[in-house]
């Protein structure tokens, strides 16, 4: 029981950091904290090893919306990355806000499969 | 694919601890890294950013050590470093440590193979037989089998023996598992269902086992070419309810093979002839005295021999260590002794002997036998089995008359039924049905051949379009416009049969008329197989042959007889 909630709990951490990060104005850079983008990474990235190893269609589509939020999160990592090299933060933030907010499209639809999953295995 | 899914699951089940624990302890590092306040150059205070860190992380967890950047560390910094350097280092310590163990773990490792197995028999696309017992008879026929160009599959319970199967040079790619055959999963991953299994040989000696296979692997395929070894008439009986091909049994084997010499079978000598190439170590077995034979051991070779004999051979003494009376007839008789020695021997009356068998599973017991026998009559004619390859040139060197390797007689009875199933159709047949003048008349003529090698050749239009082409224009093609007789070595090859549809004629005259869809089965050297096909596939050649062969085979042909 115990693994389940380890990984009820790293699903939904990363959907609430995901969270966190993308609310806000989309160009206030006060509103956007890098450690939360750092935070909800990390624990994106362990929530996808928690899934892999894939048995049953419900998981691979799991492990699906975990690819795709790891993949817009480090995108948007990455750009941030470049943007403060070259020092024009506020030209990118929209896309990097953009693109978080599409992670947590991804990791809101993880949330469902987990909560269906959860219902289905209660039959 | 769900075996394949299982395989990765289990791999991946066991890794996420190592990989959790890699991430956990970066992401702390990192964290330290960028919280930790540093100074430039100038003297003011700077924070790493997220990449410096992450960088700084990776060098050293890996030992690196590109030294401080992007400024001078603090002495925090040199400490949170330390602690980093510690932690980073020992998870990937425990990751590796985990990744090994995973290795080793036998499941795994059982499933790494049956994986690889699954994937090699997969990519197999040729026919190929399953070969259950890689014991002397498995590992004889399975040499047999890859030099006539069939792909094998095999399965040993024993673990030690089936890598062996690594240490012999096969010369192709012989895909191996160990377990027991008898295992429904195991018969279903060797490939029962796979459309290029041709069928099943069953050669262990644990008869359970063969009898669940065979039955398993018949209801799982209809259409499967299963071969069973067998010892007890029972299970025999039980195999063949169930249409079981072929069901063989060494002990019987042995027995018959004895008796058919005795009674001079015209038939085994045929069969002795075609099969030649199979067999090694074989001497001849001309003339067997039918009075006075000592049979030393009761086992069941000793035992099936004597019920095959009893009624042929005049007096024989049984020589077997048993409390009990042996149920015999009473024109032979039984002698409660082992046979080792010279004084038992002398009281099974060895000096007036003509024959001795030895049928003890124990080689050295029987070469001991042989040399004390033939200190006290050396004209006795001995009949040994050999149980163990390597003792042979033991048996040579003592003259042992007739040496008999059972696991020969295995390889040889199932060995032709999958090579050439028209050679083994053709044996049937001809034991059945043929009377002794045409056996022996057969025998006469395949005597002067050297080296018999048996083909078949199918006219249509895949095998042989040639010759199809021919029989397209209306034209007669007879059997010799098929072969070509080599002159100067006198040597041209015997057709031994021709089926036509459900039909068959044993020995066809030479001027048969062939037809569209005929199987030939022909026996020769191999010189005259290969320039066969070699004619067969050549329109110029042929239509000369065809001219050539009105005159000449014939006149060859009428030499010889």
């Amino acid at each position: 029981m115990s693994n389940k909630v380890f990984f009820a709990f790293f699903i939904i951490l990363a959907t609430t950091l995901n969270f966190g990060f993308f609310i806000g104005d989309i160009d206030n850079i006060n509103h956007h904290n890098q450690f939360e983008l750092f935070f909800a990474i990390i624990v994106n990235i362990i929530a996808l090893t928690l899934k892999l190893g894939t048995r049953t269609q419900i998981d691979s589509i799991q492990l699906a919306t975990s690819g795709v939020s790891c993949l817009q999160l480090i995108v948007a990592s990455i750009i941030w990355f470049f943007a403060s090299q070259s020092g024009n933060i506020d030209l990118y933030l929209p896309s990097i806000v953009s693109l978080s907010g599409g992670a947590f499209l991804a990791n809101l639809f993880s949330v469902i499969l987990l909560i269906i999953d959860a219902i289905i295995y209660k039959r | 694919m769900n075996q394949q899914k299982e395989f990765l699951h289990l791999i991946i089940a066991k890794l996420k601890f190592p990989l959790i624990l890699l991430i956990t302890v970066y992401t702390i590092s990192i964290i330290g890294l960028v919280l930790i306040p540093t100074y430039d150059n100038n003297g003011n205070v700077y924070y790493l950013d997220f990449f410096e860190a992450f960088f700084i992380v990776i060098y050293t967890s890996t030992t690196v050590g590109f030294g401080e950047t992007p400024y001078a560390w603090t002495e925090y910094q040199k400490f949170w470093m330390a602690i980093c350097t510690i932690m980073t280092v020992t998870s990937w310590l425990i990751s590796i440590g985990r990744i090994i163990t995973i290795m080793q773990d036998p499941l795994i490792k059982l499933e790494t193979k049956t994986y690889f197995f699954k994937r090699k028999i997969k990519n197999l696309k040729e026919p190929f037989y399953i070969v259950a017992g890689f014991g002397r008879t498995g590992q004889l026929l399975s040499k047999n089998l890859v030099e006539h160009g069939l792909n094998v599959v095999i399965i040993e319970e024993n673990k030690m023996l089936i890598e062996s199967v690594n240490y012999i040079d096969y010369k192709v790619n012989i895909p191996f598992m160990y377990g027991d055959i008898s295992d429904l999963s195991l018969l279903k991953i060797s490939g029962v269902l796979n459309p290029y299994c041709q069928g099943l040989i069953l050669t262990t000696s644990d008869e359970e086992a063969n009898l669940k296979a065979a039955l398993n692997a018949r209801i799982l395929n209809q259409n499967l070419n299963i071969i069973s070894r067998a010892h007890h008439l029972e299970v025999k009986n039980n195999l063949i309810s169930f249409n079981t091909n072929l069901v063989v049994s060494p002990y019987s084997l042995f027995g018959k093979y004895i008796k058919n010499k005795l009674i001079k079978n015209k038939f085994i000598n045929i069969k002795d002839v075609l099969t030649k190439e199979i067999l090694i170590n074989e001497n001849p077995l001309e003339k067997l005295p039918k009075t006075n034979w000592i049979i030393c051991g009761f086992d069941k070779f000793g035992k099936i021999l004597y019920r095959n004999i009893k009624n042929e051979v005049k007096n024989i003494n049984i020589l077997y260590e048993t409390e009990n009376k042996l149920n015999i007839l009473s024109n032979h008789n039984h002698i409660n002794l082992e046979g080792v020695n010279q004084e038992d021997l002398i009281q099974a009356n060895i000096v007036n002997s003509n024959v001795l068998v030895l049928t003890s599973k124990d080689d050295h017991k029987n070469l001991s036998t042989i040399y004390t026998a033939k200190k006290i009559n050396p004209n006795i004619f001995i009949i040994s089995i050999l149980n163990n390859e390597e003792n042979y040139i033991l048996f040579k060197k003592l003259n042992v008359n007739f040496i008999i390797q059972p696991n020969h007689l295995l390889v040889r009875e199932i060995f032709p039924m999958i090579s050439e199933p028209l050679l083994f159709k053709f044996l049937k047949q001809i034991e059945k049905t043929e009377t002794e003048e045409k056996l022996s008349y057969i025998y006469d003529l395949l005597k002067n051949i050297k080296q018999n090698h048996v083909w078949s050749l199918h006219i249509n239009e895949e095998k042989s379009l040639v010759v199809t082409n021919h029989l397209d224009k209306d034209k007669k093609i007879t059997i010799q416009d098929l072969m070509v007789a080599n002159y100067k070595k006198n040597s041209f090859p015997v057709p031994l049969m021709i089926y036509k549809g459900d039909d068959y004629i044993a020995l066809p005259n030479y001027s048969t008329v062939v037809d569209y869809d005929d199987i030939i089965l022909f026996t020769g050297n191999i010189d005259d197989k290969n320039k066969m096909e070699w004619v067969i596939n050549d329109e110029i050649f042929f239509e000369r042959n065809i001219e050539y062969s009105n005159k000449l085979c014939l006149i060859d042909y009428l030499k010889i007889i």
